[in-house]
């Protein structure tokens, strides 16, 4: 034990080490110098949130594995078994086959769009894992503006899909690409607008502010009863419906149309593609658990709480753990929801979307604005 | 810091430029559209760099996410996915490049007025962290010193709206 804990301290000193390490490399480079407490500091940042990313990747290939575990069991099947132990390494083992596979385009395919698309989506998904907050002032970027950020870089799907449809000049590609981008533009207005309920509250885009002013006041899942449970339901369908998981994946239909906007894509590409549905996916679940479930807060705020449970909601470790059992919780969810529903219809879906979310967001936006009125008088 | 930041500036620039060319020299429409949205996500990134992130994720949403989808809905819908260049000179050309021109022009009139006054040192860097009332700021200059610059740029949108009707509209075979 004490030689396992002394090992710990060596590699926590190690890592002391990096950032100093780090600095007079860059300084050998010709021109450079960099000096001061400053410029520690934003290597000590830049490494804190480049390990964050990684974080998010690495989770990126355990939910995939949850999500097939899952969805076996409630299909009676046992799941990926046979690489590493549990199955663990099945997605490695894609993504691996995926790497090697011929790198193929249609002949008839526009290069440009047929590249551009698949850059854009990709470089768009990593860009939002910055402002997602894991626990008090842990964060890849504490921006003023998060939440819209992440909104305005999801924004850049719904070309990149229909351009990306229309480049790999096959039918199912385009049909599948329209598909996308109707349902994209369809459910990015309720979803943005149940969205503004929780703004008004916080009275910030800023997802840490967002957060804190939950675990100051309470969660916004019940505030304003029932204007924000309102905007929560919205929001998480409306999450669903964007990321074209099971029940809302009408542009892929595999039924209909093999792949929808995807099906020219093979090899690397593919896998990019697979990289950002379920990254699109983690993030839009992030986005439910930080909006309107509380974020990094242990538990919601209740009169007469024991000093032991007080001590935990401000320990930075068990918010780190809250979150992510919280993010689980709605991989789980959103396994579920796959695995019960059939697809539904084109038109009655984007009718749904128009007629039936869009005025029921903005009269849920319409109850958080007269709490909040009585809030601030 | 100030010579990365002018370096990016430059970089921004160049790009934009560059694809604001080809989504003019392009005979596809669709990938002039797609020209279209690489410009406008060169415009927003000016806009991070000059210190506006506000300013820069509502370009992404709007132009960079919708206006770029109804082009590229329009275009699809139409049918007129080619379009021929004109190779000869006409005269309606001339008349074309002096509207140009002209609007350059006015804009950049425009511009000096606006940010005449200022100097770009670099200092601008995009401080992330400040959370001031940007929105509040942002709405009174727009409504009160340059209430002027909107009808303007409202006419500029006006031309460019007129163009893409004359790019997508079907001629009649007689």
């Amino acid at each position: 034990m004490s030689s396992l804990l002394s090992l710990i301290d060596k590699i926590v000193e190690g890592i002391r080490d990096i950032p100093q390490w780090l600095l007079t490399l860059l300084n050998r480079i010709p021109y450079v110098e960099l000096q001061g407490k400053n410029a520690e500091r934003a290597i000590v940042v830049s490494l804190l949130s480049a390990a964050l990313g990684t974080y998010v990747l690495l989770n990126l290939l355990l939910a995939p594995w949850i999500e097939r575990k899952v969805m076996a069991r409630m299909m009676g099947r046992r799941g990926p078994v046979y690489v590493g132990k549990f199955g663990l390494l099945q997605l490695i083992a894609d993504i691996a086959k995926l790497l090697f596979k011929e790198d193929t385009m249609p002949m008839t395919a526009d290069r440009f769009g047929f590249n551009l698309s698949i850059y854009l989506m990709g470089a768009s998904t990593i860009m939002s894992f910055g402002p997602l907050p894991w626990a008090r002032d842990l964060a890849g970027t504490n921006m003023s503006i998060g939440l819209l950020y992440i909104f305005a870089v999801f924004s850049v799907f719904p070309p990149a899909m229909l351009l990306g449809g229309w480049a790999s000049n096959s039918k199912y590609s385009l049909i599948g690409g329209f598909r996308a981008a109707a349902q994209l533009v369809a459910y990015e207005i309720p979803m943005m607008i149940s969205v503004l309920g929780v703004i008004v509250y916080a009275q910030s885009f800023n997802l840490q502010a967002i957060v804190e002013d939950q675990y100051q006041n309470g969660w916004y899942i019940y505030r304003a009863f029932p204007g924000l449970l309102m905007a929560f339901v919205i929001f998480l369908f409306a999450s669903l419906a964007e990321t074209e998981r099971i029940p809302f994946d009408i542009p892929e239909a595999e039924a209909e149309l093999v792949m929808g906007p995807r099906t020219e894509f093979s090899g690397w590409r593919y896998g990019i593609i697979l990289l950002v549905e379920y990254s699109h996916m983690f993030v839009n679940i992030i986005l439910v658990v930080v909006l309107f479930l509380g974020g990094w807060d242990v538990i919601f705020p209740f009169n007469g709480m024991p000093g032991w449970l007080a001590d935990l909601r401000d320990d930075r470790l068990a918010q780190f753990i809250a979150i992510n059992i919280k993010i689980y919780l709605g991989v789980f969810f959103v396994t579920w929801v796959r695995t019960t529903f059939p697809r539904f219809r084109i038109d009655q879906f984007i009718e749904w979307g128009w007629k039936t979310l869009l005025p029921l967001s903005l009269l849920s936006l319409a109850i958080v604005g007269a709490y909040a009125g009585l809030y601030v008088a | 810091m100030g010579w990365f930041l002018e370096f990016n500036m430059i970089v921004i620039i160049i790009f934009t430029l560059f694809m604001a060319f080809g989504a003019l020299r392009t005979d596809k429409v669709m990938k002039a559209a797609a020209y279209l949205l690489l410009t406008l996500w060169g415009v927003a990134f000016a806009y991070l760099f000059l210190g506006s992130e506000y300013v820069f994720a509502i370009q992404l949403i709007v132009y960079g996410g919708g206006i770029v989808v109804l082009f590229l809905f329009s275009v699809l819908l139409t049918g007129q996915e080619e379009f021929q260049m004109d190779k000869e000179f006409v005269w309606n050309n001339l008349v074309q490049i002096l509207i140009a021109l002209l609007l350059f022009f006015t804009l950049t009139v425009l511009m000096l007025d606006v940010f005449g006054g200022y100097e770009l040192t670099g200092n601008e860097l995009v401080v992330l962290n400040e959370t001031q009332d940007l929105t509040q700021t942002l709405a009174t200059a727009l409504f009160t010193n340059y209430n002027y610059v909107l009808p303007i740029l409202g006419i500029l949108l006006l031309s460019a709206m007129l163009g893409s009707i004359k790019i997508a509209i079907r001629e009649e075979e007689l």
